[in-house]
């Protein structure tokens, strides 16, 4: 009695593999560039669109932006403000229950040094004391660069 | 988190915050009756190696004893000249209350040592009104 095997094609894996794995390095590639902050200077403004629900009765509130770096486990209240970095404020007046979305552009002061920023959105009360109280606010990574100091 | 607490070597009067320093008492300056408040006490270590400390906190109102502020987590071994934070919660009651925090080092003795205290008022206040879903876009314009 004889055997007989059946014989299969030999494939070749090295030209699938390899376009598998440039297509990979490729889309990552193309997710970090597109990740990568925008390059700021000083005296170019960015914009924080605010969006939110409002519950209330209406009244005025104000609305704050800080630019910094974002350390929730060494910092007193998570977030740690750049000195050169000025506290830029905006005064709204809600007129009852609804969504509201306000803009608030901030200038890139002179003397800040160069460095991938954080930001710290955030809603207060009028009393309140900007950057150690708040009713709402929530954190950005890496919003963007300035270039040089 | 280390699973012992590290001692001081020298045990002090307290009171002083000879060891430790409460930097920041963090609550908002009212709530209503029955709502959940969080409190965050900042502590640092001000002695230049790592030691143990604790937060404590009661609530001043009425009559003592006052009732106590839940830490969950309420130790930790901080390093030298470091600072760290607890989180903690109390129910409002309906009275305005002091927030009066409480550090504690770990001592040679194996006992804590009150060291600092700070105090902050929650008045009480109607409900906060409710912001939800905030969100913040940033762009270069």
């Amino acid at each position: 009695m004889v055997e007989t095997t059946e014989l299969k094609e030999k494939k070749d894996w090295l030209v699938p593999t390899a376009v598998v794995l440039g297509g990979a390095g490729i889309a990552a590639g193309l997710y970090f560039y597109m990740k990568k902050p925008p390059g700021v200077d000083v005296g170019d403004v960015i914009r924080a669109h605010f969006k939110f629900d409002y519950s209330g009765e209406g009244g005025s509130y104000r609305l704050l932006v800080r630019f910094g770096w974002y350390q929730p486990w060494y910092m007193p209240t998570g977030f740690d403000q750049e000195e050169g970095m000025d506290r830029y404020t905006k005064e709204v007046n809600l007129q009852g229950p609804d969504s509201y979305e306000f803009d608030l552009d901030c200038v890139i002061p002179t003397g800040v040094k160069a460095s991938t920023y954080d930001a710290e959105g955030s809603i207060l009360s009028l009393g309140m004391e900007p950057g150690k109280d708040w009713i709402e606010r929530v954190f950005a990574k890496n919003v963007f660069t300035v270039r040089k100091d | 988190m280390e699973q012992q607490p590290i001692a001081v070597s020298v045990v002090r009067k307290a009171g002083a915050g000879v060891y430790t320093e409460i930097t920041v008492v963090e609550a908002p300056a009212s709530a209503s009756a029955g709502s959940l408040v969080q409190v965050r006490v900042s502590i640092k270590n001000k002695t230049a190696s790592t030691i143990g400390i604790m937060v404590g906190g009661a609530l001043e109102y009425g009559a003592s004893p006052w009732p106590t502020i839940s830490f969950p987590n309420n130790w930790a071994n901080f390093p030298a000249g470091q600072s760290y934070y607890f989180d903690g919660t109390f129910t409002m009651p309906a009275y305005a209350v002091v927030i009066h925090a409480y550090s504690y080092y770990y001592g040679a003795d194996s006992a804590w040592h009150f060291d600092d205290e700070r105090t902050k008022s929650v008045g009480l206040g109607v409900s906060e009104p409710n912001f939800s879903n905030l969100s913040v876009v940033y762009s270069l314009v």
